[in-house]
C-alpha cells in the first residue's frame, strides 16, 4: 500500500515537473523551517529543511528533520508545493517519506526490558502555506498542516541464560502512529 | 518591512490561526490528532506433562538412544561419554572409537541438569532428588539409591509445586500471539510465562582409587576423593561416598555470594566461580571447606579452571551474567589467600574452557574453539582457530579434546600440536 503511493506521487511528480519545466526556468529553493507539532498527548519541536527546486508555480525538493514528537526521530521526505497566486504566496505542500528514529533506544531505560531495537516507518505531512517576501531572495514563510509519523520499537528481554545454549528471550513489537497538527515558521532562500 | 507588508502579515497570522483551530478541532474530533500505539507480543506458556513417581523410578534405565536436542553438562570416563539432555536425561554415548562415536543409550532422569562420575557409579540430580546409578554395564544401568529433596531450590517454579506422587517428565509449548491497543504508546509489561533453564558439568581430579570422570568447566557437580561436592546458587553442598552406592548428605556451606555457578577441584582445593569472582575453598576436612581466598571480578558469567600456579576465569557478557566484559583473566595462585590478576585477554563471547599441559583451550561463542599455547602466561600464543562453530564447553584430556557446539558434539585429535584436526562429530537436532 505504502509502496504503490509512494509510486503514484513520483509519477505525479515526474508529470507536473515535466509540463511546468517546458515553459518556466528552474529555480534552486531552500526552505528551512521550525515549529511545534501538537498531539493527543504533548507538544513539542520540530525542525525542517527542504531544497529543491521550483519550475512555475510548482515546487518539488527533498526534505529532512528533526521530530522530537515522543520519540525523536529524523524523516526524510519528498516535499511537493503548489503555489496559488501570480507572486507565489499562498501555497499547499504535500510530504512522503520515511521516519527513521533517531536512536535504537527509548531514550531512557524501562525496567524489565534490557533489549531495544526501533525501526522507522511511513511519514506523511499536508498542509497550507503562505510566503511574505521580505528581500529580493528571501521570504519568510508559515505553514500549518498535519503530519503523521510511525516507528516500531522491537523492546524485549533476555530473562534467562543457561550456561550452554541459547539465551531465553522476549520481544514485543510496539507499532506507534503520531498523527499531528504541525505549525512551522521558516525562510526561504 | 514596509508598514503594508506588516498588516498583511498580521492579517495572515489572524487568519492563520483561526484556521490552524478549525483544522485542529476537525483534525482532533475526526480522529487524525491521535496518538496510537498497537502492542503485539508472544508468549509461551508450558503445559507440564507428569508421571506418577513410580513410573518415573522405573524408567530410570538404559533406555533406546535418543537423538541430542538441548545438550547439557559432559563427563567422560573410559570409552564411554556422558552428556546431559536438559531437563530430560543423560545420553550414553560409546566413544572407544572417537573417530566414529555411537549414541547407545539414554537414561531417563526428569529434571536432570548435572552429574558425576567415580568408577562404576553416576550421581545425578533429578529435580530436588540426587540419584546414585550402577553404570558397571551402561548399557542396563541401576538405580542404587535415591537421596531425596537434597537440591530444594531445584523445585518447579513456574506455579507448580513438587508432588511427591508425580514428576513432571515434559513440557508442551505454546507459542501466543496477541496485539492489544496500549493506548498513548506507553510501554507496557508483558506477561511472559518463561521456564528457566539452566545447565551444567562435572570435573574433578583427584587421588581416589576410582577414576573419576572428567568434566567441562561449567560443572556444578565435582568429586575429589571419597567426597561429592555440588553448588546451588548460593551453597556448598557435601555428599560422602565412601560407601559410593550410598551417598550420605553431610554438609552445607553458605558462600557469601548469590551468583555461584561452576565448580573445579584441583588437588586440595574447591575453585568455585560466581559472576561477582571466584572463591578458593580447602577441603582438608572434605566435610567442612573453608574459604581460603577469593578473587573479586566485575559481574559476569564466569567458568574457571585451575593448574598449579594459576587459575583461568573467562568472563562474558550477553545474558543474565550482565556485565559488559567478555575476556579470559589469568590469576597467580602463588598465595591462595590472595589471588592477583596477571593478564586479562580480550576475547568476543567466551564460554567453557580447558586445560592440558600447556595448551589452553577456549570457547569462544560464534569464533569458535581456540587453542593457545599458554607456556607463558603473559603472551598466550594462538595454535589454532576453529571457526563456523558455535563453542559451548570443552574437555580437553588424553589428546582428544570434546566440544560442545551448538550444532553438534564435536571431537579434536590434538596429539600432534602440529595437526590437531576434527575426528568426528555427533550431530545435535536444535528444535
Amino acid at each position: 500500500m505504502i509502496n504503490k503511493l509512494f509510486y503514484n506521487f513520483i509519477i505525479f511528480l515526474f508529470i507536473s515537473f515535466s509540463a511546468a519545466s517546458q515553459k518556466k526556468p528552474i529555480k534552486f529553493q531552500s526552505i528551512n523551517e521550525a515549529g511545534i507539532a501538537v498531539g493527543e498527548s504533548e507538544v513539542n519541536g520540530v525542525l525542517q529543511t527542504v531544497n529543491g527546486i521550483e519550475i512555475s508555480n510548482w515546487f518539488a525538493g527533498v526534505g529532512i528533520g528533526i521530530d522530537y514528537y515522543r520519540y525523536q526521530t529524523a524523516p526524510l521526505f519528498f516535499d511537493v508545493r503548489r503555489y496559488f497566486d501570480k507572486e507565489n504566496k499562498g501555497f499547499v505542500y504535500i510530504d512522503l517519506g520515511y521516519n527513521i528514529p533517531w536512536k535504537d533506544k527509548p531514550g531512557k531505560e524501562i525496567s524489565y526490558y534490557n533489549s531495544y531495537h526501533f525501526t522507522g516507518g511511513v511519514y506523511t505531512g499536508f498542509g497550507i502555506g503562505y510566503r511574505l517576501s521580505v528581500s529580493k531572495k528571501t521570504s519568510i514563510l508559515f505553514s500549518l498542516g498535519h503530519s503523521y509519523k510511525k516507528l516500531r520499537g522491537n523492546i524485549g528481554v533476555i530473562s534467562s541464560c543457561p550456561f550452554i545454549g541459547p539465551c531465553f528471550e522476549d520481544y514485543s513489537k510496539y507499532d506507534f502512529g503520531y498523527g499531528r497538527m504541525i505549525l512551522k515558521t521558516g525562510l526561504v532562500f | 518591512m514596509s508598514g503594508c507588508k506588516i498588516n498583511i502579515m498580521k492579517n495572515f497570522l489572524t487568519i492563520a490561526l483561526r484556521v490552524f483551530v478549525l483544522i485542529f478541532f476537525t483534525f482532533f474530533f475526526g480522529g487524525c490528532v491521535k496518538d496510537n500505539c498497537n502492542h503485539t507480543y508472544t508468549y509461551t506458556l508450558y503445559r507440564p506433562i507428569y508421571k506418577t513417581t513410580a513410573q518415573v523410578k522405573a524408567n530410570i534405565k538404559s533406555n533406546a538412544p535418543k537423538v541430542v536436542e538441548t545438550p547439557g553438562k559432559i563427563v567422560i570416563l573410559g570409552n564411554y561419554i556422558f552428556l546431559n539432555e536438559i531437563d530430560k536425561g543423560i545420553h550414553v554415548i560409546d566413544n572407544s572409537n572417537p573417530s566414529m562415536p555411537k549414541n547407545v543409550a539414554f537414561i531417563d532422569i526428569p529434571g536432570n541438569m548435572d552429574l558425576a562420575v567415580k568408577g562404576n557409579i553416576l550421581y545425578a540430580d533429578l529435580y530436588t532428588d540426587l540419584v546414585t546409578l550402577d553404570i558397571s554395564n551402561p548399557l542396563n544401568v541401576l538405580v542404587e539409591k535415591y537421596n531425596e529433596g537434597v537440591f530444594p531450590y531445584r523445585a518447579y517454579g513456574n506455579g507448580f509445586y513438587n508432588d511427591t506422587n508425580k514428576i513432571i517428565v515434559d513440557w508442551i509449548k505454546r507459542d501466543t500471539t496477541v496485539t492489544e491497543n496500549c493506548g498513548g504508546g506507553s510501554l507496557l509489561f508483558d506477561s511472559g510465562v518463561f521456564l528457566s533453564n539452566a545447565v551444567s558439568s562435572q570435573s574433578a581430579s583427584s587421588n581416589a582409587a576410582s577414576p573419576i570422570g572428567k568434566g567441562g568447566s561449567m560443572a556444578r557437580f565435582a568429586i575429589v576423593s571419597n567426597s561429592l561436592y555440588t553448588v546451588s546458587n548460593t551453597d556448598l553442598n557435601i555428599f560422602n561416598i565412601t560407601n559410593p552406592i550410598d551417598p550420605i548428605y553431610r554438609n552445607k556451606v553458605t558462600i557469601n555470594n548469590w551468583n555461584i555457578e561452576t565448580i573445579f577441584p584441583f588437588k586440595d582445593k574447591l575453585f568455585i566461580g560466581s559472576q561477582n569472582g571466584m572463591f578458593v575453598y580447602g577441603i582438608n576436612n572434605p566435610n567442612s571447606p573453608t574459604l581460603v581466598g577469593q578473587f573479586s571480578h566485575v559481574q559476569s558469567c564466569d567458568p574457571v579452571i585451575a593448574d598449579d600456579n594459576y587459575a583461568y576465569v573467562t568472563l562474558r557478557t550477553g545474558s543474565t551474567c550482565f556485565g559488559n566484559a567478555n575476556q579470559l583473566e589469568i590469576l597467580q595462585l602463588n598465595s591462595f589467600t590472595d589471588p592477583k590478576l596477571v593478564k586479562a585477554y580480550p576475547f568476543t563471547n567466551p564460554y567453557g574452557l580447558s586445560k592440558d599441559g600447556n595448551l589452553l583451550f577456549i570457547c569462544d561463542g560464534s569464533d569458535g574453539l581456540k587453542i593457545y599455547n599458554a607456556s607463558n602466561v603473559t603472551n598466550l600464543q594462538l595454535i589454532k582457530q576453529f571457526s563456523n562453530l558455535e563453542t559451548y564447553d570443552v574437555i580437553a584430556w588424553n589428546g582428544k579434546a570434546l566440544v560442545v557446539a551448538k550444532d553438534g558434539l564435536y571431537q579434536y585429535d590434538y596429539a600432534d600440536i602440529n595437526n590437531i584436526h576434527l575426528l568426528s562429530k555427533i550431530d545435535i537436532i536444535n528444535n
